[in-house]
């Protein structure tokens, strides 16, 4: 009986001991032999896989020794998990990383800094283009590397149909241009939305009032992240703007109960049909052309502001790279993994995994969008509008900036405060959150 | 009429302890098995339960970003989330109305379920497993589907309304319908309520029943003189169950609306998580604070309800 016992007591162990390993996917090369295993942490789900497949298994062949372990796990709480097993000091040998999030961990020095590795490898940060470079530094040192590129991202794909049916001619450059034709597009019978015209809530990238406000030529906190610079007179135009834009929805609870409705990512409201301009990245060309080969569209650059520049448009916000974390079990080979994913043009690399994307490189001798001979025929016109877009800098404390940020908006939309007490109030939330940062980290 | 504490004491003090050197063989090993056997169980709550329970305590004290060793701050958490913090007020109010409404619903809708379920009606199985199913799919498919139903445009419930001449609602955008869509949506785990009940309905004696009509009770006054006394310990069971789950509501509303719009729908559960697993650089320490806060209003609402329960929960014998 007592082995019976110890039998069912020992099952139950193994099961409970087992059950972690089901919550990911993991893919190691049988076939690969070596004395280092590293472990590879990332988020390119769905068609990615295989691609990112390649490129690892491109990565052993070329550094014979070394094995991955390519594990994908889910976006949702990647810094819950990254956190969880830096705190148990067995983190990854690498992982995607997005820059957004660069700022606390580099000031905690949880990652390695790579510069050394760079020099060592004779890798220099002129080989990227420099509005993807800049944010993987911090305080002097580089931590992590670009892939893909975070520029691109606040393309206005536009219905041409809709615009020919307004008699709109070309897409607006300014403002007051863009609430003309956003007037123009809506339809709906003064309450009830059946199309938007535009919605300036919603932009890619960035929260929506910093991408307007970086528009209108100003940058929401300074360069050295200490000083939050959003209550002026280009806070005010830019609230004011995206005011105009939902008394054009009619009102914001429309504009929002439309906008629930009007789906996403694969059936975005462009492919719907529920929209005439929507702002979105580089990469949602791949989700038009797959599933709205019928519509009509081109790409323009987000119109500026009374105070903006026509040089000065969209904002260049977050990306994503890898990194090595602190406590890494390898961090000489986790490095050659990192150059393999971020700076390889020539091999099943970096360059080649955004190329069967077709999405933009901040490698500038790579072109994304170069597949099989051919560069993609939109090519130029996106990367003429990345060209426009202006680094936004992101604090050390951006997640609950960005949540206060948007609480701002909703304040002046809903009719709750006015401009200058929502842009007053805002600022000095978001400043003494700052202050806090640099007295504890800083 | 017994208290429920009073009837538990005095059923606890009839057991007799033994001493293990007064055990028979038999009776040993079968102690060591019973051992052996809960030992995962014991390990899993020292582990998973105690440890972090006591741990978050402490932390609740500090500053602990997770990567770096918590350091001391004595009272600060608790003084920045008393005076210092709107949104735990709104979070709080957001949830005590979450707990007021979604309790009454699930104990009135079960109890009312339960009383038709407990009857004699065709194909009894098919509609009590109708009723529980909801409960056990996984609440983020249920997110999805109460998505599309309370979806402004395209709901099933607006749908429903203007079959009625009324207007459709904008439940996620309108900051004054966003939470009574959730209480909406906590229909779904009447089930679970009705399940409960349906057993306290069965353990009635027919006899009860049998004497009120004899004494010429109607139908309501014997569900007010003879099913309501004798129903009120599992009653008071739901009502805790409830109240305890409802202060604790979260995954819904992170997949749905994320607190939005205008944070009506921010709940204290919410609000923890976003300071613990949202924000840079994580506020472990005051999430802890945020969480010991809300165990001690769960405990100060069961402390309430157990004490009352001497009042108005009646056992039988």
């Amino acid at each position: 009986m007592f082995k019976r016992a110890t039998f069912l007591l020992l099952v139950s162990v193994i099961m409970l001991a087992v059950l972690p390993l089901s919550m990911t996917v993991s893919a190691q090369n049988p076939d690969c032999e070596g004395d280092v295993t590293l472990t590879y942490w990332h988020h390119w789900g769905g068609n990615r896989i295989p691609l990112m497949e390649a490129v690892v298994a491109a990565f052993e062949d070329a550094h014979p020794g070394v094995c991955v372990n390519n594990l994908f796990l889910p976006w949702d709480n990647r810094l819950q998990n990254l956190l969880t097993a830096i705190a148990a000091g067995n983190p990854p040998d690498v992982t995607m990383f997005g820059r957004q999030d660069l700022p606390f961990f580099a000031a905690t020095e949880q990652i390695i800094p790579l510069d050394d590795y760079m020099a060592a490898d004779g890798i220099t940060s002129d080989i990227f283009i420099p509005a993807e470079f800049v944010g993987n530094v911090y305080n002097g040192q580089t931590w992590m590397l670009p892939n893909p590129s975070g520029g691109a991202l606040n393309l206005m794909f536009y219905n041409t149909d809709h615009f020919a049916e307004a008699g709109i001619e070309k897409f607006p450059e300014t403002w007051d241009e863009m609430l003309e034709a956003a007037a123009a597009l809506t339809q709906g019978d003064g309450s009830f939305l059946d199309r938007i015209g535009f919605n300036a809530n919603s932009i890619a990238g960035a929260p929506a009032f910093i991408t307007w406000l970086n528009a209108n030529g100003q940058q929401w906190i300074s360069d050295d992240l200490r000083t939050v610079t959003i209550n002026n007179e280009a806070g005010v135009q830019t609230l004011e703007f995206m005011q105009g834009m939902t008394e054009i929805n009619y009102g914001i609870e429309e504009q929002n109960a439309f906008w629930e409705s009007a789906g996403e990512f694969d059936q975005m409201p462009i492919i719907l049909d529920l929209v005439s301009i929507q702002s979105t990245g580089s990469w949602a060309l791949f989700q038009l052309e797959s599933h709205a080969e019928d519509l009509n569209y081109e790409v323009a650059a987000i119109p500026y502001g009374p105070m903006g520049s026509p040089d000065r448009r969209g904002a260049t916000w977050g990306g994503w790279g890898f990194m090595v974390p602190k406590n890494a079990a390898n961090p000489d080979e986790a490095w050659q993994l990192v150059s393999w994913l971020t700076t390889e043009v020539e091999g099943v690399g970096g360059c080649w995994f955004l190329q069967q994307q077709q999405r933009p490189s901040p490698i500038a001798a790579c072109d994304g969008y170069m597949k099989d001979g051919e560069t993609h025929h939109r090519a130029e016109a996106i990367l003429g509008v990345a060209a426009l877009d202006a680094v936004a800098p992101i604090s050390p404390v951006q997640p609950e900036a960005n949540q206060i940020v948007s609480r701002m908006v909703d304040d002046v939309l809903f009719g709750d405060k006015s401009i200058e007490q929502a842009l007053a109030d805002t600022e000095a939330e978001v400043q003494a959150l700052l202050d806090a940062f640099w007295e504890e980290y800083g | 009429m017994a208290t429920a504490f009073g009837s538990q004491l005095r059923a606890l003090r009839g057991v007799r302890r033994e001493r293990w050197r007064d055990l028979s063989p038999m009776r040993k090993r079968e102690a060591r098995f019973g051992l052996l056997f809960i030992t995962p169980w014991i390990i899993g709550v020292l582990l998973f339960n105690l440890f972090p329970f006591v741990a978050s305590f402490i932390l609740s004290f500090t500053r602990y970003n997770v990567v770096e060793p918590p350091v001391w701050r004595g009272l600060d958490n608790y003084s920045k989330i008393l005076t210092d913090d709107p949104l735990f007020w709104k979070s709080l109010g957001n949830t005590s109305v979450y707990v007021g409404g979604s309790v009454a619903i699930r104990i009135v809708l079960g109890f009312a379920l339960a009383l038709l379920l407990n009857a004699k009606v065709r194909f009894l199985g098919m509609w009590r497993t109708l009723f529980y199913v909801p409960s056990v799919v996984p609440i983020v498919a249920l997110s999805i589907v109460w998505l599309y139903v309370l979806n402004a445009r395209a709901g099933l419930l607006n749908w429903f309304l203007t079959l009625f001449g009324l207007p459709r609602v904008r439940w996620f955008a309108d900051p004054d319908y966003a939470m009574l869509a959730f209480l909406i949506m906590s229909t779904t785990w009447v089930g679970v309520t009705m399940v409960i009940f349906l057993a306290g309905l069965q353990g009635i004696p027919e006899e009860y029943y049998d004497a009120a009509k004899i004494d010429g009770a109607n139908w309501l006054q014997r569900l007010r003189r003879v099913t309501v006394p004798l129903m009120t310990p599992t009653i008071y069971l739901n009502v805790l169950i409830n109240i305890i789950a409802a202060f604790q509501v979260f995954t819904q509303i992170f997949i749905m609306t994320g607190g939005s719009p205008r944070d009506a729908t921010r709940t204290y559960v919410l609000h923890l998580f976003d300071h613990a697993f949202q924000y840079l650089p994580p506020e472990m320490g005051y999430s802890s604070a945020l969480a010991w806060i809300l165990f001690m209003i769960i405990f100060v609402f069961t402390a309430v309800i157990v004490v009352s329960s001497r009042r108005w929960v009646f056992y039988q014998g």
